[in-house]
C-alpha cells in the first residue's frame, strides 16, 4: 500500500511537469514531425527505382522503426535524465532518502514518463501517416504485448546510464553516443534465436518491427524469451545501479553535480 | 535514542587519503537538539550526509533505537533531512505539492499527512505562497518550504543543514520556536549552524568539529562558562574554544 501511495504521486506530479514542461514537449512534438516529413521527401524520391508495395512496406517499416526507436531512446534516457536533472537541482538526495529505495522511485517516474510518451507516439503515428500519404493498420493488441519486453529491457539499460550519471554527473556526451547505439541494436539480425538475440533491446525492436509493420507473426515461446529477456536486463540495470550508488556513497560523490 | 559509534569517514581521492571525520562517539537521546559546528570543511555535513546513508563511513556504526543503519528501509522512515536548504526541494512545484511529494516519496497516506501539511503551512507563514511555484518564491520562503516538507514527514529524528540560512530575524526566531516546539514532541534533532543565537536559544548540546575532529561536546552554558570572557556571548566562547581545541 505504501508503494501505492509513492507510485500514484509519481503519476499525478509527472503529469503535472509535463504540463509545466508543455513548450518542451511541443517543441519536442514538432521536431519529431518535421523529422518524419524528411523522411517521406528521402523516401518518395526513391519512388521511381522499386514498386509501389515494397515502398510501402518500407514506409510502415520506417515510420514503426522511428516511433520504436523514440520509445526506446526516451526509455533509456529516462532515468540517466532524472539522476542529472536531480542532482543540478539538489532533489537527488531526497530521492536516495526515500525507504523504499532510489530504484523503486526512479522506475515508477520512468514508468510514467514512458507512458506519456508512449501516448504522444500513438497520436503521432497517425499524423506521420497522413504525412507520409500512407495508411497501415497496427494491432494495438499485440503493440502492448511486445512494448512491455522492450521497455523493461531500455529500462534495464536506463539504469546501467544512471549508474553512471550517479558517479560522473555529466553523462549527456556519452548518452548522444547511446543513440548510435540503439539504431545499431534496431538493426542487427536478432531473429530467429542467436547470439545478437542476447543483445539487449535488439530481440523486442527486430520483433516489433517484424510483427508491427511487415505483418509476420510470432511465437508464444518467442513472446515468452522477449519477456524473459526484458526482465533479465531490467534487474542487471538495477544490480548495476545499486553498485554505482555504492561506489557514490562511499566517494560521497552522491548529488554533487 | 540515535547513537554513533566510532563514526569515521575518509576519502581516497587519487593516491591522496582525506580524513574528513576522525572517529567519534556520540549519544543523542529523545527530545534532544544538538548542534554540530565547527569551521567550513570540518567535516559537520559529512558528518550529517553518514546519519542519513548518503556517505558510507569508513569506520563505525549508527543505531536507532537499536535498529542499524544497515536496515536502510526502516532506518530511513524514521528519518528526515534538509541537506541544502532551498536546493533541495521541486522548484517546478508549488509548496504544498513539494510537501505531498515528499510524504508520499516515504509512502505515507493522504489522510496522515494532509493535516500535518496544513498545519505547517500555517505555522511557517507560507499559506499565501501555497499555490505558487517554488522558483517564484524568496530565498528564504524556498528554505521554509524545505523544511516544511520535512516537518510533515513526522519523523522521529531530523537532520537539519542550516536551518535558518537565508531566513530573516523574525522568521529565525519563529524557526526557533518551531525546533523547540519539535523538540518537546521527542524528536532527535540535529542541526549544523553558524547562528551562536540559535544555538544559545534552542540547542541542548554543541558538537564542534575542526579538521575532522570532534573536539568537545558540551552545553552551550558549559562553553559560556568556560572559555567566556565574561560578555557572556557564545560567538566569544566558541571562537576560543576552538584556539584551543579542547574541552
Amino acid at each position: 500500500m505504501k508503494f501505492l501511495w509513492m507510485f500514484t504521486s509519481e503519476i499525478k506530479y509527472g503529469l503535472i511537469m509535463q504540463k509545466r514542461y508543455l513548450f518542451d514537449i511541443l517543441a519536442g512534438i514538432v521536431n519529431i514531425l518535421l523529422f518524419v516529413i524528411f523522411i517521406q521527401l528521402g523516401i518518395h524520391s526513391l519512388q521511381g527505382d522499386i514498386s509501389s508495395a515494397a515502398l510501402g512496406t518500407k514506409l510502415s517499416s520506417v515510420i514503426i522503426g522511428f516511433f520504436t526507436f523514440i520509445v526506446i531512446s526516451s526509455g533509456i534516457m529516462l532515468v540517466a535524465n532524472n539522476i542529472t536533472e536531480g542532482a543540478t537541482t539538489g532533489t537527488l538526495e531526497q530521492t536516495m532518502l526515500t525507504p523504499f529505495g532510489a530504484e523503486y522511485v526512479l522506475l515508477s517516474r520512468t514508468i510514467v514518463g514512458s507512458v506519456v510518451n508512449l501516448l504522444i507516439c500513438l497520436i503521432l503515428i497517425p499524423i506521420s501517416m497522413l504525412i507520409c500519404r500512407h495508411w497501415f493498420s497496427i494491432d494495438i493488441g499485440m503493440l502492448f504485448v511486445l512494448l512491455v519486453p522492450l521497455w523493461l529491457s531500455c529500462w534495464g539499460v536506463g539504469f546501467i546510464l544512471g549508474a553512471f550519471a550517479l558517479i560522473f554527473k555529466r553523462v549527456q556526451s556519452f548518452m548522444n553516443l547511446t543513440q548510435f547505439l540503439i539504431l545499431s541494436l534496431m538493426v542487427v539480425p536478432s531473429y530467429p534465436f542467436n547470439l545478437y538475440s542476447l543483445l539487449p533491446i535488439s530481440s523486442e525492436a527486430t520483433t516489433m518491427n517484424r510483427v508491427l509493420a511487415v505483418g509476420n507473426s510470432v511465437t508464444s515461446e518467442w513472446v515468452l524469451f522477449l519477456y524473459l529477456h526484458g526482465l533479465i536486463y531490467l534487474i542487471l540495470g538495477i544490480l548495476i545501479f545499486k553498485l554505482g550508488e555504492r561506489y557514490a556513497c562511499n566517494k560521497g560523490i552522491l548529488g554533487q553535480y | 535514542m540515535l547513537e554513533i559509534t566510532n563514526l569515521s569517514k575518509t576519502f581516497k581521492i587519487k593516491s591522496r587519503e582525506i580524513k574528513a571525520v576522525k572517529p567519534y562517539d556520540l549519544t543523542i537521546n529523545k527530545g534532544e537538539v544538538v548542534a554540530f559546528i565547527g569551521p567550513n570543511g570540518a567535516g559537520k555535513t559529512t558528518s550529517i550526509k553518514m546519519l542519513c546513508g548518503l556517505v558510507t563511513p569508513t569506520t563505525g556504526n549508527i543505531c536507532l533505537c537499536d535498529m542499524t543503519i544497515s536496515k536502510r528501509s526502516k532506518y530511513l522512515s524514521q528519518l528526515g533531512a534538509v541537506l541544502e536548504g532551498a536546493r533541495n526541494i521541486y522548484w517546478r512545484l508549488n509548496p504544498f505539492e513539494n510537501m505531498e511529494v515528499f510524504c508520499r516519496m516515504r509512502g505515507l497516506a493522504p489522510k496522515v499527512y494532509l493535516d500535518r501539511i496544513d498545519h505547517y503551512i500555517k505555522l511557517l507563514d507560507l499559506e499565501k505562497y501555497k499555490t505558487i511555484e517554488c522558483r517564484y518564491l524568496s530565498r528564504g520562503n524556498q528554505q521554509k518550504v524545505a523544511i516544511a516538507c520535512i516537518l510533515a514527514l513526522n519523523a522521529e529524528v531530523l537532520l537539519l543543514d542550516e536551518p535558518t540560512l537565508g531566513l530573516d530575524i523574525e522568521m529565525s526566531h519563529r524557526m526557533m520556536e518551531i525546533i523547540s516546539g519539535e523538540k518537546s514532541k521527542d524528536r532527535i534533532i540535529i542541526v549544523t549552524t553558524h547562528d551562536m543565537e540559535f544555538i544559545e536559544q534552542t540547542v541542548d548540546r554543541v558538537v564542534a568539529f575542526k579538521d575532522g575532529n570532534v573536539f568537545f561536546k558540551s552545553t552551550p552554558t558549559e562553553i559560556i562558562s568556560k572559555f567566556g570572557n565574561g560578555d557572556n556571548r557564545l560567538s566569544t566562547a566558541y571562537l576560543k574554544a576552538i584556539k584551543e581545541e579542547t574541552l
